[in-house]
């Protein structure tokens, strides 16, 4: 989230400016969004989960998917933790075919989102506003890097 | 859209022009949509895996009453291993009146009018043998719990709907082993309606279920476990499951009592579900996911499992008979016998299904005024002179486990 955050504040501006900004910021994080969405529907099938210790496994699993790519994204640990959040899960609960799609499209996006050369979403966000305050006939709707 | 300058070659500029959108950014735009569209279905995929229970199959509360059956030592823990009876198309059709306050408890058993099936079971057969079903359980529990059980079958003849009167007073002896892996067996015993295992059914192995009609008079069951005698049973199984999805009547009541979803589930606690026809865990799944099957497709379902795992899997056939399948006691004997074999067969790794298609169409034909050819078919089978067809299972080694299906509270059917 701090992403998005820190694309509001530092455009300013009045409201279209602020708006067109979030839009941005949306833009730039959307396969973090998406990875995130991913984490939430985990969780949502980790509650409804049996036994235990699937629940457990899925809680844990989406956890980490909805919060590794805002915070720990580009580094060793992210790429075990998107692990952890993808594969186990989906072992456990294999036959219902929801959780290794779940899987795939998470471990697709997620190994994008690593291989990417700067993944921090504060600091990329923020060089691309001082960008745009640079060269504001360039409009910003390439749709990120 | 970014745009550019572009420069003629004498150096003198020119009005800015659109450049051709870049392949790569189109080939972006297109995967980033792609992967959004597929996160997306996965959302709604998930939220209807949550809301059917494809994770959380037989549990919940339309499943407490298999965890909790042997929780209460008093007389209503007798009503709750009862419930767990078999009983036709899981309409439950009991209800239990239990007086705890008399020098002994007593349990009363009533039939539950509103749950009889009218066009499939007409004469209340399965409805009666459901109702046996439940006795059985119920007096298996007494002895478990220190009760001598005095069941007293149609107590008052004015009263149809009245069927049993069990009266329970301490001081029974330590239960025999063989009732005691009956009565263990209750928690665990389905339904089984996925395929079977080729291996065979002895004649030993028949013997001993056989040995389950000490004590009940007047009932008996036939294996029917040779080649030409299951060939025949399959044939004529095929033949009624055909004639009860072209009769719409019995079509359209079949459907009534199969809960689709798990809403349906959670609201009723009874009939048929998904999770019962013993479906490999992907097809289970699918089936859950997907939208609900219309009636005719959920027929033609019925009728594709009959023929190529009811049938095609059994190890053997078994029916139990009596000289009067109309008589009440006879019927109520026979569903005690039935759940003492359901029972003896869990106990031993043995899976069994009820398959009443035969004797569903013989009672319409009864009631219709039709001619009694599917009742002849079935008789020449049995070739038991003097003695007829109660209800109709299979038995067999099964492939995969069966599972639970849902049940009303205690307080639900108790009085």
């Amino acid at each position: 989230m701090s992403g998005i955050r820190q694309t509001r504040w530092t455009t300013g501006g009045g409201t279209p400016r602020r708006v067109h900004s979030w839009g941005h910021g949306v833009a730039r994080n959307w396969s973090r969004i998406l990875l995130s969405v991913l984490g939430v529907c985990e969780l949502l099938l980790a509650v409804g989960a049996r036994p235990v210790l699937t629940t457990v496994v899925g809680i844990v699993g989406g956890l980490a998917l909805a919060g590794v790519p805002w915070v720990l994204s580009h580094s060793r640990v992210g790429a075990v933790l998107l692990l952890i959040g993808a594969v186990p899960f989906a072992v456990l609960t294999w036959w219902t075919l929801v959780t290794p799609l779940l899987a795939v499209l998470a471990l697709g996006i997620g190994i994008a989102l690593l291989r990417r050369p700067s993944t921090n979403a504060a600091v990329s966000d923020a060089a691309a506003s001082a960008a745009r305050s640079a060269r504001p006939t360039r409009a910003a709707g390439a749709g990120g890097r | 859209m970014a745009l550019s300058v572009q420069h003629a070659p004498e150096g003198r500029a020119t009005a800015p022009v659109e450049p051709a959108p870049r392949r790569r950014t189109v080939l972006r735009g297109l995967g980033i949509g792609g992967v959004s569209v597929l996160v997306a279905g996965t959302g709604l995929a998930s939220y209807r895996a949550l809301d059917n229970g494809v994770l959380d199959s037989g549990a919940g509360a339309p499943y407490d009453a298999w965890d909790h059956w042997r929780s209460d030592p008093g007389p209503l823990g007798t009503v709750a291993a009862a419930i767990l009876a078999a009983n036709p198309h899981n309409t439950q059709p009991w209800v239990f009146r239990v007086d705890q306050h008399s020098p002994h408890a007593v349990v009363d058993l009533f039939s539950d009018p509103t749950r009889a099936l009218a066009t499939i079971d007409p004469l209340r057969r399965e409805h009666h043998v459901g109702l046996g079903c439940a006795l059985e359980n119920l007096v298996l529990a007494a002895g478990a719990r220190g009760y001598r059980a005095a069941v007293t079958l149609v107590p008052v003849g004015a009263d149809p709907a009245h069927v049993a009167r069990v009266v329970l007073s301490p001081g029974a002896p330590a239960a025999a082993p063989a009732e005691s892996s009956l009565y263990d067996a209750i928690g665990d015993r389905h339904s089984n309606r996925g395929p079977y295992r080729a291996a065979p059914m002895t004649a030993d192995l028949l013997t001993a279920l056989s040995a389950q009609t000490a004590g009940l008079p007047g009932v008996g069951v036939r294996w029917l476990a040779a080649a030409t005698e299951k060939s025949a049973m399959r044939s004529l199984i095929l033949d009624a499951t055909r004639a009860i999805v072209n009769d719409t009547s019995q079509s359209r009541q079949a459907f009534a009592w199969f809960r689709n979803d798990r809403d349906d589930i959670d609201r009723h606690r009874d009939g048929l579900t998904l999770d019962g026809q013993g479906l490999d865990p992907v097809t289970l799944t699918l089936g859950k996911l997907l939208p609900a099957s219309s009636r005719t497709a959920g027929d033609q379902f019925w009728l594709t499992q009959t023929e190529t795992v009811h049938t095609a899997t059994a190890a053997a056939y078994g029916v139990i008979t009596v000289a009067d399948p109309d008589d009440v006691v006879s019927r109520l004997d026979g569903g005690r016998l039935l759940q003492r074999i359901h029972l003896a067969a869990t106990a031993n790794g043995i899976a069994l299904q009820h398959l009443n298609q035969i004797t569903e169409r013989i009672d319409p034909d009864r009631t219709q005024g039709r001619p009694p050819t599917v009742a002849a078919r079935f008789s020449e089978i049995l070739d038991r002179p003097g003695r007829l067809p109660l209800v109709t299972f299979r038995v067999g080694f099964p492939r995969r486990a069966a599972r639970r299906s849902p049940r009303r509270s205690l307080r639900a059917v108790t009085a």
